[in-house]
């Protein structure tokens, strides 16, 4: 997924249930991808989880962004020093 | 909060050009003000026009923009709104057109000669990233650092100098509501205008254009260093209480349930303040026939001003208060940022039968009527979701058929209130299952592909701007009267010419009937012999003929030829198969107007030439089944046709919801009559 030699917690973004973390990539369909990029949501943000379950919210560059799991799933995100943040996925 | 009384102030800028300079170019020069969506890029507009702006469609397109021109310290210059937009690598029809039209390759349309970049400035960064794409376009580039007291008041500080310096632009902070730096920003613009000076990409900004696969990380890295280097304060305090908020709206549950309120109250509001002005309409219309009635001299001139073109008209102006409050309340609930987290809410639900969560609020907003919803579908980004929207919107119960469903409950149930109210939910619930199943049906087959998944902005709650919804609802009120009002005055006129013609003389009237008239004349029953006079007419008229000539194909369906020259008059207008039955039952074309206990008095005992009634249940469900399903409203179509920008969406909505209709309501007659 990532280069990063130093991953930590690499985990889908809908599999997060709070806390924050960096976006590491989007590997959605171009349209989809150019809208989750344009508002913030792209390699290298700080997302931090709102509320979580689906769709879910996230705070990204100063505001906030609704969207459905199913492409949250697309986003892969490296947990940052965060106690609240869990996993729910294997 | 500024003061909403303080957003209806006139604008700032005069209109006439009184100062003047030699170096003005040469015709007016274009200024585009881009923004992202919720930057205040309407106000902002609305702030430097007022009332003078003018929609338009981009050409070639749908899409509509607003434009004004006006006079900046002696340049002539024209102001169009461009469509909100969040990155130039546009995922939209809307978002596309603004791009071209900012790169000049819109065709009919020059690049303008100053961009405004509207810059919200109580989220700095996430705006800068759309600024810095715009800046690498080479045009010369405003900001305007708008909302600016706004974030002030959130503790937060600019340093202007250090912002102009990395964006290479000049940079001026204003407030759209309250007027603040308006004055700068058309002194800046001026000045830009007549210097035409690209703008000096800081070399940090020059870098994010050399490579293209990373941009949005190296724009964003960029947008970072200048917030930072340049606005100080924390103002992530100010989102606290739209979170707060949003733990209860955008709660799985508790999230509908506000919904549901929210848009109970809408129409409540809708359907009740309404009354009043529909009621003045209708009357004033009434009179204004009744005067014109007067003064004409007799006869089918008389006729055609009358009952053609004042009734017509009338007819549909009186939906138009309804239409005005529909547009005016959703503008304020889309100013105030509910409607995002309505789609927010919603989206899980309509995925389910493959539509977006946006495409809620126009299938409700049908419910009153289906032109300003399918105006309203503009939001659904991804055109197979809209088109398969406006395709089964007509399905919603809209207001214009209220009428026909009284008429309907009143003859089945005249003494059941419960089971007349059961009938009249039942109606509204048939509209709403088959149009969800349509678009069902449409999303698998012809708008084949997958519903595009959420995403949306969820902006801070705001006090929404009565100004900047009177102006919407304005522009939008207009819409409806230019394209619906001229179909429906065409119709109207056409269909008053079928009824007329050919004429009927005393002569030509079966000996029954010349016997009747004469026996009633002399008992001096002068109005029930116009009344036999003008069932006999319409039915020696073409719509008469007509009917009779279509009656084997409607009797499947339970129609006598009567009902079916009600349905086909009501084609271009559901409501009027009411005045037309009136009429062709004997009762007068006021009938209807005297008391709806007459006409459904008469309806109950018609009977057909075997003596069996007319109006059996069979009957009268088999009509309510047809006029829920049926397309019979010409100003939809010709809005269908404006928004979709081809015939061939609304001849497929008449064509489907026709054949629904028909088959349906023959299922329905050859059900009940079985029982």
């Amino acid at each position: 997924m990532s280069n990063s030699p130093q991953v930590i917690a690499l985990l889908p973004l809908s599999a997060m249930i709070g806390g924050e973390a960096r976006v590491m990539s989007v590997e959605a369909e171009t349209a989809d991808a150019s809208r989750l990029m344009a508002l913030g949501i792209c390699v290298g943000r700080r997302v931090e989880i709102v509320k979580a379950g689906d769709p879910l919210i996230v705070r990204v560059v100063g505001a906030r962004v609704g969207l459905s799991a199913r492409l949250a799933a697309a986003v892969m995100v490296d947990m940052v020093g965060s106690s609240t943040g869990a996993t729910t996925a294997a | 909060m500024s003061s909403t009384l303080n957003e209806l102030d006139l604008p700032v800028l005069a209109s006439g050009g009184a100062a003047s300079s030699a170096a003005t170019p040469a015709g007016p020069v274009t200024i585009a003000l881009v923004g992202n969506p919720n930057a205040g890029k309407t106000s902002l507009f609305n702030r430097l026009t007022g009332l003078r702006a003018k929609t338009a469609n981009f050409p070639g397109t749908t899409v509509e923009h607003r434009r004004a021109s006006l006079a900046l310290d002696g340049v002539a210059a024209t102001l169009i709104d461009l469509p909100g937009l969040y990155s130039l690598d546009a995922t939209t029809p809307d978002e596309q057109i603004a791009a071209d039209a900012l790169r000049g390759r819109l065709a009919g349309m020059d690049a303008p000669d100053v961009i405004l970049q509207v810059v919200d400035a109580t989220n700095l960064e996430r705006n800068l990233f759309l600024t810095s794409q715009v800046l690498h376009l080479g045009r010369p580039v405003v900001a305007a650092l708008n909302l600016s007291d706004v974030a002030e008041r959130q503790g937060l500080t600019f340093n202007l100098e250090e912002l102009r310096e990395r964006l290479g632009c000049p940079v001026v902070a204003v407030s759209a509501r309250t007027g603040r730096g308006i004055d700068e920003l058309v002194q800046v613009v001026t000045d830009a205008a007549r210097q035409q000076a690209s703008p000096e990409l800081h070399a940090d900004l020059a870098a994010c254009g050399s490579c293209r696969g990373c941009q949005y990380s190296a724009r964003y890295d960029w947008a970072e260093s200048v917030r930072a280097l340049s606005v100080r304060g924390d103002a992530s305090r100010a989102g606290r209480a739209s979170e707060a908020i949003d733990r209860v709206l955008t709660h799985r549950v508790a999230g509908l349930a506000c919904f549901a309120a929210v848009m109970a109250l809408t129409f409540l509001v809708i359907f009740w303040a309404a009354t009043f002005p529909m009621d003045l309409i209708d009357g004033l219309f009434s009179l204004t026939a009744q005067t014109v009635g007067r003064w004409l001299p007799a006869g089918d001139l008389n006729s055609l001003v009358t009952d053609g073109v004042i009734g017509g008209v009338g007819g549909m102006l009186v939906f138009l208060p309804q239409i005005c409050l529909l547009f005016f309340l959703l503008a304020l609930l889309e100013d105030s940022g509910y409607m995002a987290r309505a789609a927010f809410v919603m989206d899980r639900l309509m995925q389910r039968v493959g539509l977006p969560g946006k495409a809620f609020v126009p299938l409700l907003s049908a419910h009153a009527c289906a032109i300003p919803a399918i105006m309203s579908t503009r939001v659904i980004e991804d055109r197979r979701d809209r088109l398969a929207t406006i395709l089964v919107l007509p399905l919603m119960t809209c207001s214009a058929r209220i009428p026909v469903y009284a008429m309907v409950t009143a003859l089945l149930f005249p003494h059941a209130p419960l089971k007349a109210a059961g009938l009249f939910a039942g109606a509204y619930a048939l509209g709403i299952v088959t149009a969800l199943a349509v678009a069902w049906v449409f999303k698998r087959t012809l708008l084949k592909g997958p519903t595009r998944p959420l995403v949306i902005e969820l902006p801070n709650y705001r006090l929404p701007s009565l100004r900047n919804a009177l102006l919407l609802t304005y522009d939008r009120a207009r819409a409806f009267v230019t394209t619906a009002g001229t179909t429906i005055l065409v119709i109207s006129v056409v269909l008053w010419a079928l009824a007329t013609y050919p004429k009927t003389s005393m002569e030509q009237m079966p000996a029954k009937v010349q016997a009747e008239l004469l026996a009633m004349s002399a008992a001096g029953n002068d109005a029930g012999a116009d009344r036999l006079t003008q069932q006999v007419e319409l039915e020696y008229s073409f719509a008469g003929r007509i009917g009779r000539a279509v009656e084997p194909a409607f009797a499947p369906l339970g129609f006598d030829w009567k009902m079916s020259v009600g349905v086909l008059s009501s084609f271009a207008a559901r409501e009027v198969i009411v005045s037309t039955m009136a009429v062709l039952y004997g009762l007068g074309a006021d009938g209807a107007d005297d008391g709806v206990d007459s006409l459904l008095g008469s309806l109950r005992t018609v009977t057909r030439a075997d003596g069996s009634l007319v109006f059996t249940t069979a009957t009268c469900l088999s009509l309510l089944v047809f006029y829920v399903l049926a397309m019979q409203c010409l100003p939809t179509q010709a809005v269908t046709r404006r928004e979709t920008g081809s015939w061939k969406w609304p001849l497929l909505q008449l064509g489907y919801m026709t054949a629904l209709a028909y088959v349906a309501a023959m299922a329905t007659y050859q059900a009940a009559s079985f029982f």
